[in-house]
């Protein structure tokens, strides 16, 4: 046993003891309450903490009734004596409008889609009840044509979400470097090499991005995550 | 952000940086080369693509056109800018003339890129001799020190023998006691984020680490300022002494100026300071003897506002796609190369190096604790006296624009301070506010850079909105979800309201800025809700049920 003084913070009003895994909130969270407690779309536990899609946003305040502040749980650091709201009307309606945003530009052809019910944004949407956007004739990155040109692997950038999973998978865990975003801004893409086609890059098939994308904008042919 | 990036960048390091090779080679149109810097690197040529792609001017698009007119904030209200556009068309051709974010002049409008020199003014009556190649005699923005004391503005560090004296002082002090000065000075940086400097430091210079780095933010793409313009090309001096002291106080022995590229004469003046200092022996190795080696280089901007943020500075000169990254780790302890950096903005820099020679008790003395000192405050055309001031903290906004800056050539309804991220203030708030950064959040604006943007009266606020979302669509990293999403889908709400195609949805539009303001991982995207709530409340009559309806 450790001679250091036991940390706590409170969680939704009730204290729970800080160990010296729970990096970040988040994961401090989910060790007491579950994979479901914070949604998430940007985080893989296996990559480092990006702060990308938002949507794990919890309030936050130093002390008991202090003032407080929305940030992103993946990466702020659990603070002893810290209060930590993971649900409120303000957290769900910022969830809520972020997730709506990314259905601006997302298909939403759930029913002929090869990952549906096994689908972290559809998860993710539905928990939140929502299905729809209220966004007058938004532009979308619809169209794109499927890159098959891959042995192993598939790339259906209309479902992609932009994410960067796959990209931070090909960087962290296999150390190659084929994946890249490119471009800026909402005109930002996922590509290969310098904009290769999939199965011209320098792609090893490690699966590593198929593995972790949250929906099936990278799919790997012989590991088909459809549950239909 | 990627570790592997930044660890594998770092083994060649700063001298021969990757950004620089990314700006200097087209190299997604030579596949050799992408893959020869590539395997230098160690790294992917997907790597080099991705960042290559992210900027403005190194895209073909942007390549391939010939001037370039101003459309920020400033030159957008003076109306100037159509006018400028249509003569440059006919004289280099429809598709030859493109756009770029601020050039800095604002105090007189018209202003233009032109095979790497910027004009402005009355410039553009000699196009003829611009086109020719024909250097032009260009006319200089007016500076002036009101302050008390004068840390920023005074010819203290105006010759290379003063900054030698100056040096050979400084590098005999006490390292923590310079540190002393700065914390007891009250500065806190003027970037943005108003961190004190002296903590800053401070807590660089306790970080442990084989090797540390200087870094001076001169990525100034607010529009409305031209505060660092005008250090960097009237003060160099004092902007590189701050960086050399800052080097000797953390134990650094490399520093580096991220300067933009619509700041060409920027660029000329700081690297003909450098070439100088270390002929001089006042940069390089063993600095006047002593065993302090401080080297000191440039970075180039390549069009892209969020480099201003200091993660995404760091990401822009190792290579790596300017994106913003996470905090913690903060730069002082993981900063450049993942080597512990303090990142202080031009003004910052130049402050401290005139705090450390008049002493900090009289900065300390103007203003109060929170906003010390004097500011750089920069008055636009609208400005009977247009130009970049030096003014003690505290002074009332009204007797800067009313004395200082001599009241309005025009009738103004508003003014945007602090950049596009600043907030919106109508003309009647302007006596309730002095120049302090506490006062103007308090009161749900923000000082910022202390930059000012006149609104005239007759400009529809309907299009500044629009401006305003069109700005940050337009440079978003792209990163977060509701800064990328949320800054295009504003965009398109005003695109439409404009071409009369949809009314504005009021509910939904403030939910988007609410979730904007809340959720997104940086103060570009972040922060832009600010002035369009500013205007949604203060200005709300004039979007009349034409152009808006509640749901």
């Amino acid at each position: 046993m450790s001679s250091e003084k036991r940390k706590i913070a409170y969680i939704d009003g009730k204290p729970h003891e800080i160990s010296a895994n729970h990096t970040s909130i988040l994961k401090f969270v989910k060790s007491y309450f579950g994979e479901k407690k914070v949604p998430t779309l940007c985080d893989d536990p296996n990559l480092a903490p990006y702060g990308a899609c938002r949507v794990c946003s919890v309030e936050v305040a130093l002390e008991k009734d202090g003032p407080t502040k929305i940030v992103a749980s993946c990466h702020t650091p659990v603070v002893e004596n810290q209060h930590i709201f993971t649900s409120n009307e303000a957290l769900t309606s910022l969830r809520k409008n972020i997730v709506e945003l990314v259905l601006t530009d997302h298909p939403m052809e759930c029913g002929t889609c090869e990952v549906n019910n096994n689908c972290e944004l559809q998860d993710v949407a539905n928990d939140l009840g929502i299905s729809d956007h209220r966004y007058n004739s938004p532009k979308q990155h619809k169209g794109i044509t499927k890159d098959t040109s891959h042995d192993y692997m598939r790339m259906n950038l209309d479902n992609c979400i932009n994410c960067g999973r796959c990209v931070r998978a090909c960087d962290e865990i296999q150390g190659s470097f084929v994946l890249t975003m490119s471009g800026r801004g909402f005109e930002s893409k996922i590509t290969t090499d310098n904009d290769a086609l999939f199965g011209d890059s320098s792609c090893v098939s490690c699966g590593a991005c198929a593995h972790t994308c949250p929906t099936d904008a990278i799919s790997d042919v012989f590991q088909s995550k459809s549950v239909a | 952000m990627s570790k592997n990036i930044s660890n594998l960048s770092g083994r060649i390091g700063l001298k021969n940086n990757l950004f620089k090779q990314l700006s200097e080679n087209l190299l997604s149109d030579n596949p050799k080369d992408i893959k020869d810097i590539a395997k230098q690197h160690n790294l992917g040529v997907s790597t080099l693509h991705g960042a290559e792609s992210f900027y403005e001017f190194l895209r073909p698009s942007h390549r391939e056109k010939k001037a370039f007119v101003c459309n920020g904030s400033a030159c957008m209200c003076a109306g100037t800018q159509d006018q400028l556009k249509k003569t440059l068309k006919e004289k280099l051709g429809d598709d030859k003339v493109g756009e770029m974010f601020c050039l800095g002049h604002c105090y007189e409008n018209k202003a233009f890129h032109y095979d790497g020199e910027n004009y402005a003014g009355n410039d553009i009556e000699k196009i003829d001799q611009i086109l020719n190649g024909e250097e032009i005699k260009q006319e200089k923005f007016f500076s002036k020190s009101y302050a008390t004391t004068s840390f920023l503005m005074d010819e203290k560090l105006s010759s290379f023998d003063q900054f030698k004296d100056q040096l050979n002082n400084f590098l005999k002090t006490d390292k923590k006691e310079i540190i002393k000065s700065l914390l007891d000075s009250n500065l806190t940086g003027r970037g943005g984020a108003g961190f004190p400097t002296g903590m800053k430091w401070d807590f660089c210079s306790k970080a442990k680490g084989d090797k540390k780095y200087v870094i001076c933010n001169a990525d100034e793409g607010d529009s409305g300022a031209f505060s660092d313009r005008y250090l960097l090309e009237d003060q160099p001096l004092k902007v590189i002494f701050g960086m050399v002291i800052c080097g000797m106080v953390i134990g650094s022995d490399e520093g580096v100026l991220y300067i933009r590229g619509e700041y060409p004469k920027s660029i000329e003046a700081i690297n003909g300071c450098i070439n100088e200092l270390k002929k001089l022996n006042l940069l390089g190795e063993n600095i006047l003897g002593t065993d302090f080696s401080f080297d000191l280089g440039i970075c180039i901007g390549q069009g892209a506002y969020i480099c201003g943020e200091e993660t995404a500075l760091i990401a822009s000169i190792e290579g790596r796609r300017a994106e913003v990254d996470v905090r913690p780790p903060f730069p002082v302890t993981e900063g450049l190369y993942k080597k512990p950096t303090v990142v202080n903005n031009v003004e910052t820099l130049a402050a401290a190096a005139g705090i450390l020679i008049n002493g900090p008790e009289k900065f300390s003395s103007i203003g109060n604790k929170k906003s010390a000192g004097t500011k750089l405050v920069c008055l636009d055309s609208f400005f009977n006296n247009p130009g970049v001031y030096e003014i003690d903290m505290g002074t009332p906004m009204s007797k800067i624009f009313n004395e200082i800056g001599g009241g309005y050539t025009k009738p103004v309804k508003a003014f945007q301070i602090g950049g596009p991220l600043g907030g919106v203030i109508p003309l009647g708030e302007i006596d309730n506010l002095n120049l302090d950064f506490q006062e103007f959040t308090a009161k749900g604006f923000m000082l910022g850079h202390a930059s000012v943007v006149s609104i005239p009266k007759d400009f529809p606020m309907v299009e500044y909105i629009h401006h305003l979302f069109e700005f940050s669509a337009e440079e978003s990293c792209g990163k977060c979800f509701p800064g990328r999403l949320g800054s295009y889908r504003g965009k398109e709400m005003f695109d439409q309201a404009k071409s009369g195609t949809a009314k504005i949805p009021l509910k939904l539009l403030n939910e988007l800025l609410v979730t904007m303001q809340k959720g997104c991982l940086c103060a570009l995207c972040g922060a832009i809700p600010t002035p369009i709530m500013n205007i949604l409340k203060y200005f709300g009559d004039e979007m009349k049920n034409d152009i808006v309806k509640d749901n």
